[in-house]
């Protein structure tokens, strides 16, 4: 018997519209008022290192697949993402070959060798910016000033931990961009933008970006350091960045409610504790990829309880 | 009495100590920041182990089964601390650049390991061997090691400026993450031709 | 009872003979050890005070300092061409040994870094002439260009550069404290 209206097939039956590619469009959207906010201060020089991270992700990522020989899926963007957030954690002084090697690193070493899009451990594009600071720190710490004249500048942060109080740039610019940075993380109140848009549109929870702000906000009020007020801490580095589109990568964070939370206020702490007490000026990066490393164990004590599970007293009896 | 060409070969290829084995990783990883030192880490470690497994091999009669362990503890010990009198004595440059990684040859598995597995069991003669095939084995692992992580981090081939020195020094690569990177990638390629060859 | 002194005896007499050996070649390799050490050292202070030929201990009390060795430098007739100076003071991951040679007037002839503990490609270009030698001629109290000074740090390593200036002007303090311009 023929039922030409009827389709078979197996579960799942509803489907959302969202797939890999929606997604990884949603999230260049959102990045798109921090990335022309970069070009706009910092010139060509920054549109041309982010077509060329882009341009390197995407195709190390095509030949590894084509090289051992499996499907090509650099159209789901999840490429173009990891090259462009790469760019917006480089300086712009950065020598061509720079986000070369940076996206080469994240796409094939901290993306591909352990098993591709949803089984990355770390977040790629930190794990090529770590790299590229641990192999070249004089040239990712290259930071000039926005606009024509570009001098050589230091970022606010580098300026509070060397105490330099006098050169720091007001809050108005520190949150509109007008200060000395990586090519994304200097516009503030750009990112926040993308980060509602991310928020609203359910790409990513409101839990982690959210507590991590908070818990560095009220840490910088609790311990503050000389200079600097919480909201000022909220506007410099690279913790907007951070906090919207890096701490929220699908893999690398973690999957239940609790555990959202618990990466939030972990990169927090640590984010502060490096800020104020470490040796390095920024801690976003390395906080975040501490917090990576934790995930399996903070989901698996973050399990939810089984729908229906008797309490462990009954289980005994 | 096994042929010595087999033994050595046995120690070079077949169960390289780095690249098979993965053992002795502590000085593998620490001290292959250049290839002089990756070598030098790589001869030291050879002539203790030869020294050793001879000895060990001499006396495995002689021996009680109850007290191997600490007897092997104490030969091999003493081959060490008579390497670094020698280094110190003539050629303290090499003492300096290895350091503490010297007496630590003591707990080198890859020493104690063949004593245990090898020379309480074989002849003297064949023990030698066996010393000459794991210590050129582990050298060759280490010197190749510390050239691929030398000539990506400072761009040097023993020493000698190899790439013109405006081209980058990836630094990652003479400090510790790069050690795993580098060891990863080597283990990587030979296991890729390993299985090329049996299938 | 055998089972026990059988094995504690032929340990026992493993353990001499190693201990045996052990000391032979400890006095066979104790001269070519010291004459080892001493050349080292030599040639580190010969670094910075090249005018001299050979060096002699001061023996004296650095409490309150970062200084571990001072020792006199002489020419080859026996004059005293100054000291040389080592101090210890904390770098960005660790002590930075700094040895100064100083002359006779007061004046820096030179200086030696080593960084055990900084970062590569940042920190650690303290140990390049580069750096090192601009301190050749110096005198007087140093500081790094960022607070003021003559001294050129090197690009976003200013806690290193700073522990350097610092162990320099520990030298030149006790100097002036102890031996002082002439």
């Amino acid at each position: 018997m023929e039922y030409p209206n009827i389709t078979i097939s197996a579960t799942p039956h509803v489907r959302s519209n969202e797939s890999t590619q929606s997604i990884m469009r949603d999230v260049i959207i959102a990045l798109l008022p921090a990335t022309a906010m970069g070009i706009y201060r910092f010139g060509v020089k920054a549109a041309m290192l982010i077509v060329i991270a882009i341009a390197a992700a995407v195709i190390s990522e095509a030949l590894y697949q084509k090289a051992t020989k499996q499907r090509v899926t650099i159209g789901d963007l999840s490429a173009v993402v990891t090259g462009l957030l790469l760019a917006m954690n480089i300086p712009s002084t950065a020598p061509w070959w720079v986000p070369i090697v940076g996206s080469v690193f994240a796409i094939v070493v901290a993306k591909q060798l352990f098993g591709g899009i949803g089984q990355n451990f770390i977040n790629p594009a930190l794990a090529g910016r770590a790299f590229l600071l641990a192999s070249y720190p004089s040239l990712m710490t290259a930071w000039v000033t926005p606009g024509a004249d570009a001098v050589t500048t230091a970022t606010p942060l580098a300026l509070l931990k060397a105490g330099n109080i006098a050169e720091l740039p007001s809050l108005t610019d520190a949150a509109l961009g007008n200060i000395g940075g990586c090519i994304g993380e200097t516009c503030a109140v750009a990112l926040i933008i993308g980060g509602l848009y991310l928020m609203v549109k359910g790409i990513i929870s409101w839990r982690t970006p959210v507590t991590y702000i908070v818990t560095v906000a009220i840490f910088a009020t609790l311990f503050g350091r000389e200079g600097s007020s919480a909201i000022y801490e909220l506007m410099i580095g690279g913790l907007m960045l951070g906090a919207f589109f890096m701490a929220t990568d699908y893999a690398s964070s973690p999957v239940t409610p609790i555990g959202q939370i618990i990466m939030g206020v972990g990169c927090g702490i640590l984010t502060v504790l490096i800020r104020f007490y470490g040796g390095y000026p920024e801690g976003v990066s390395y906080s975040i990829l501490i917090m990576n490393l934790a995930v399996p164990l903070i989901d698996r004590f973050t399990k939810p309880k089984v729908f229906g599970a008797l309490p462990k007293e009954a289980k005994k009896a | 009495m096994g042929n010595p060409l087999k033994i050595i070969k046995n120690g070079i290829i077949d169960e390289n100590p780095t690249f098979i084995q993965v053992i002795g990783m502590c000085p593998t990883l620490a001290v292959t920041s250049s290839a002089i030192n990756g070598v030098g880490m790589g001869v030291s470690t050879a002539a203790v182990l030869i020294c050793a497994n001879v000895a060990i091999a001499l006396l495995r009669k002689i021996i009680p089964d109850k007290v191997r362990i600490p007897a092997f503890v104490v030969v091999i010990a003493s081959f060490v601390t008579i390497v670094q009198f020698l280094l110190q004595a003539y050629m303290p440059a090499l003492n300096d650049a290895l350091g503490l990684y010297i007496p630590l040859i003591v707990v080198n598995c890859l020493i104690l390991g063949r004593a245990e597995a090898y020379a309480s069991k074989n002849s003297a003669i064949d023990s030698f061997f066996d010393g000459i095939g794991m210590g050129l084995g582990f050298t060759i692992a280490l010197g190749v090691l510390g050239l691929v992580r030398e000539f990506i981090g400072s761009g040097t081939a023993f020493g000698m400026q190899i790439l013109p020195e405006a081209f980058p020094q990836t630094l990652i690569f003479i400090m510790a993450p790069g050690a795993f990177l580098t060891l990863g990638f080597l283990m990587a390629l030979l296991n890729h031709f390993k299985n090329k060859k049996s299938a | 009872m055998k089972d026990i002194a059988r094995p504690a005896l032929i340990l026992l007499i493993i353990t001499a003979v190693a201990a045996a050996l052990l000391g032979v070649v400890e006095s066979v390799t104790e001269e070519p050890i010291r004459i080892a050490t001493e050349n080292t050292q030599n040639a580190a202070m010969k670094a910075s005070l090249p005018e001299a030929e050979t060096f002699e201990k001061v023996e004296a009390d650095f409490t309150g300092t970062t200084i571990t060795t001072v020792s006199v430098g002489k020419d080859a007739s026996g004059n005293e061409v100054g000291y040389v100076i080592t101090a210890n003071p904390s770098g960005f991951g660790g002590a930075v040994p700094t040895t100064v040679g100083i002359g006779s007037d007061g004046v820096i002839t030179g200086i030696k870094v080593t960084t055990p503990s900084e970062t590569p490609g940042l920190g650690a270009l303290a140990t390049s002439p580069e750096f090192q030698d601009q301190f050749k001629g110096m005198s007087g109290e140093l500081k790094v260009n960022k607070d003021g000074g003559q001294v050129q740090a090197i690009t976003s390593a200013t806690i290193t550069s700073r522990a350097v200036t610092s162990g320099v002007n520990e030298a030149l303090t006790w100097f002036e404290a102890n031996g002082g311009a002439k």
